[in-house]
């Protein structure tokens, strides 16, 4: 019997890698490709079909588009995807992403499957260029602060819109207001007599309402800490979400923004939050409203058990339209404006408005910044297994071809109930988070699947965006939070920590916010 | 008299007479309580005690039901998330509640067992000697009276060789877990035998006996880790006398 030789030693360290002699670098010739630069906003051409290296970097595809565009002086970072050719029956993904140069993702890809697109260097590539935010957020790494004190599961948590004061509602009845710069806790804001299912903060951080169990929706002042007045009333089951008017929408004659609350009595009341009064009641869900939206053009969406999802007026309460298209359950909603009407006047340049008028004019600026090029569009997640992204539902735009009761999109890929659904903050793109232990991305124009991230083991609960789109983080019942690249489609880092299910997550400027189960709420931060 | 009564029928006034006799039941039962004496009065008034306090319960409970009562205000447990509240019938089995967590953190609750005691096994009663050769003089052979585990790939050994048997017929592969938390239970394949307390021979012979601790695939119940993995296989403790019942009921430890 032959000798055998020992296996060769693991060469792990990176010490004994830079031992290894350098590999000789093969010099093979670059091809040079021809590109058609295209915007994805619009579909239209950036100048000409150019003749680059094929190994041109993304920094100088950049610089490239931004000099097309003719805009030296204000450079703008471009993510850059190919859209590969649909052959019949292949499971070719729906775009490559360009990462690094043409020719390492697109020509001669390192990994890939099998059925990977293939392209040669004779075709003309079009290069769908995004702009990107100008600013990045930095990533989370670690868990900078647990915060103890509720007595009970954290059911829901939410940033203000500066990322200042962070809100979480728990089952011991109480709502509890923390300090986001030293990580402290600031109020406790008790006199629910349930548990606190949602909290909502109004777009000017000056008021923030918290739904419970009982059946009451509560304001709340918290730069106090003190009730504004009293409970209303009203609601016979308990309060499954809130929306505040957006702040484009008060006028300086009204300048208290109105709350909508969603109840499992299958209404939605509409509440004016200076005088505390019961505006109109939105009636006509057969069954529990799961969850309300207050568009931008001043309507009300709302998705109901009763399998349908409803169009309300905001002015007067009255019923626009009912999209039933939906097989089950409607669980989830989002817009693509939720960001900019979440977050009002404040921007990432922290800029504080000095007075109500101002901050008006700065939210309506934002808002029309966001709709100019796309209108909102509404997505739903249902227990049906699948989404619908519907057209603009608004009625100024009914000029538009597009039917608005007629879907855009199907969204099919799930293979269980669809939990949470979220918007990117730039509205290309959409999360939505499954029992079936995946969150798939897709494009938020047009509805198409781009990625599933996988990883988690357990069904997970909530998605949250990085406020530059380049970051999500996901919470699951397998006590994990993961944090996901939007750039590789893969995971980030991944989060353990919580010692028991996560149920809410919120990512406001670089910090997440998370409780769960195990009565404590972290702070992730980098 | 139930085929007579079928036939013919009750008497004309026999639910009136019925009536009357269980109106009167209560004076009957006075001249009856008053008359005794003795043991038997004292068995009576015993049972006639205890049927009052029951009478007075129920009469209670009927007029709580008409009164409106205050609410006490107190907050329910178990708080779920508003997305949860109307899946409860899909519950599983994953409860991982912190008050066993903190039971967990204090050091001698880690070893704490359900049954921390066993009951000592002699020799006897755990093997059967068996008589081997020509003229059954030689007795090194065992077989085990009790109900063992044995491991997936074995093969018996070659008679000459096999010093201890494990019969085919009390050989076991799944155990009923119960976890301790959601009252429910499982029938569960067995990994393994961790400990048999009785000897450190019995755990490497895979014998099943009270008080051993087993280790069972938990995979379907979906328990995750703190760091986001899937548990695999958690350690039981047996409850029952497996050789006995012919089957094994256990305790999951959590």
């Amino acid at each position: 019997m032959a000798t055998l030789l020992p296996p060769p030693k693991r060469q792990r360290s990176a010490y004994s890698q830079s031992l290894k002699p350098p590999v000789e670098a093969i010099d093979t010739p670059i091809p040079s490709v021809v590109v058609q630069f295209k915007s994805a906003e619009d579909g239209s051409s950036l100048g000409p079909a150019i003749n680059l290296p094929a190994n041109t970097g993304r920094d100088a595809l950049q610089m490239l588009v931004n000099k097309l565009r003719g805009e030296s002086e204000d450079p703008l970072p471009y993510a850059f995807h190919l859209v590969p050719k649909q052959v019949e029956g292949s499971a070719a993904p729906a775009r490559v992403q360009i990462n690094k140069s043409i020719l390492e993702d697109a020509l001669e890809p390192k990994v890939g499957p099998s059925n990977a697109p293939k392209w040669s260097p004779e075709d003309i590539f079009e290069l769908w260029c995004e702009p990107q935010a100008v600013f990045r957020v930095r990533s989370v790494g670690r868990c900078s602060a647990t915060l103890s004190g509720h007595a009970s599961p954290i059911l829901c948590c939410a940033h203000s819109p500066t990322g200042r004061y962070a809100a979480t509602g728990s089952g011991d009845a109480t709502c509890r207001i923390w300090d986001m710069e030293t990580e402290t806790p600031k109020a406790t804001l008790s006199g629910h007599k349930g548990w606190v299912l949602c909290v909502e903060w109004d777009a000017t951080e000056k008021v923030l309402a918290t739904g419970g169990h009982d059946g009451q929706v509560r304001l709340w002042s918290p730069q106090t800490g003190q009730a504004l007045g009293q409970p209303l009333l009203g609601h016979t089951k308990w309060i499954t979400s809130l929306a505040f008017e957006p702040l484009h929408l008060t006028t300086a004659k009204n300048p208290s923004p109105r709350l909508a609350s969603a109840s499992k009595d299958g209404t939605v009341r509409i509440w004016n939050t200076s005088t505390r009064k019961l505006e109109f009641v939105l009636t006509g869900h057969a069954a529990s409203v799961n969850v309300v939206r207050w568009g931008g053009e001043n309507v009300i969406y709302t998705g109901s058990s009763d399998r349908t999802v409803k169009i309300w007026s905001g002015v007067d309460g009255k019923l626009i339209r009912t999209l039933s298209e939906h097989a089950h359950w409607v669980n989830t909603m989002a817009l693509s404006t939720d960001f900019v009407l979440r977050t009002g006047p404040f921007d990432h340049t922290s800029k504080t408005p000095k007075d109500p008028e101002e901050a008006r004019s700065l939210a309506l600026a934002r808002y029309k910044n966001v709709t100019t090029t796309h209108p909102e569009t509404l997505i739903t997640g249902s227990d049906d297994h699948t989404l619908f992204l519907w057209p603009d539902q608004a009625s100024s735009s009914f000029s538009t071809t597009a039917t608005p009761k007629k879907p855009i999109a199907r969204l099919t890929g799930h293979q269980k109930q669809v939990n949470h659904v979220a918007f990117s903050p730039d509205g290309r793109l959409v999360a939505s988070a499954g029992f079936d232990n995946a969150v798939k991305i897709w494009e938020g124009r047009t509805g198409k699947f781009i990625a599933s991230l996988r990883g988690h083991v357990a069904a997970v609960y909530r998605v949250a965006w990085s406020a530059d789109s380049r970051m999500l983080v996901s919470a699951s019942k397998d006590s994990t939070l993961k944090l996901w690249d939007l750039r590789t489609y893969k995971i980030r880092i991944d989060l353990p920590g919580h010692t028991d299910e996560v149920y809410c997550v919120d990512f406001v400027a670089d910090k997440v916010v998370s409780g769960g189960r195990d009565k404590t709420v972290k702070i992730w931060r980098n | 008299m139930e085929e007579h009564r079928k036939r013919y029928g009750r008497r004309l006034d026999h639910e009136e007479r019925k009536r009357k006799r269980t109106a009167r039941e209560a004076h009957k039962a006075s001249a009856d309580t008053q008359k005794m004496f003795g043991h038997k009065a004292k068995l009576h008034h015993a049972k006639r005690h205890a049927e009052k306090i029951q009478m007075k319960k129920t009469l209670k409970a009927h007029d709580e039901r008409n009164v409106k009562q205050k609410d006490d205000g107190a907050v329910k447990e178990g708080a779920l998330p508003a997305y949860l509240l109307d899946r409860e019938g899909q519950k599983d089995a994953k409860a991982l509640s912190t008050a066993i967590k903190d039971r967990r953190k204090d050091r001698a609750a880690k070893y704490a067992v359900p049954l921390p005691k066993v009951r000592g096994i002699a020799e006897e009663e755990m093997f059967k000697v068996i008589k081997t050769g020509k003229h059954k003089g030689k007795s090194w052979k065992r077989m085990v009276n009790k109900a063992t585990f044995v491991g997936e790939g074995f093969t018996r050994k070659p008679v000459k060789l096999e010093r201890f048997i494990r019969p085919m017929g009390l050989r076991m592969t799944k155990a009923h877990v119960t976890h301790p938390e959601l009252k429910t239970t499982f029938q569960l394949p067995i990994l393994g035998v961790k400990k048999n307390p009785q000897s450190p021979l019995y755990t490497s012979l895979g014998v099943l006996t009270k008080g051993t601790i087993i280790e069972v695939n938990v995979s379907e119940l979906g328990m995750v880790t703190t760091g986001g993995k899937v548990v695999w296989s958690k350690y039981a403790q047996i409850t029952n006398n497996p050789e006995n019942d012919g089957c094994i009921n256990s305790v999951l430890l959590v």
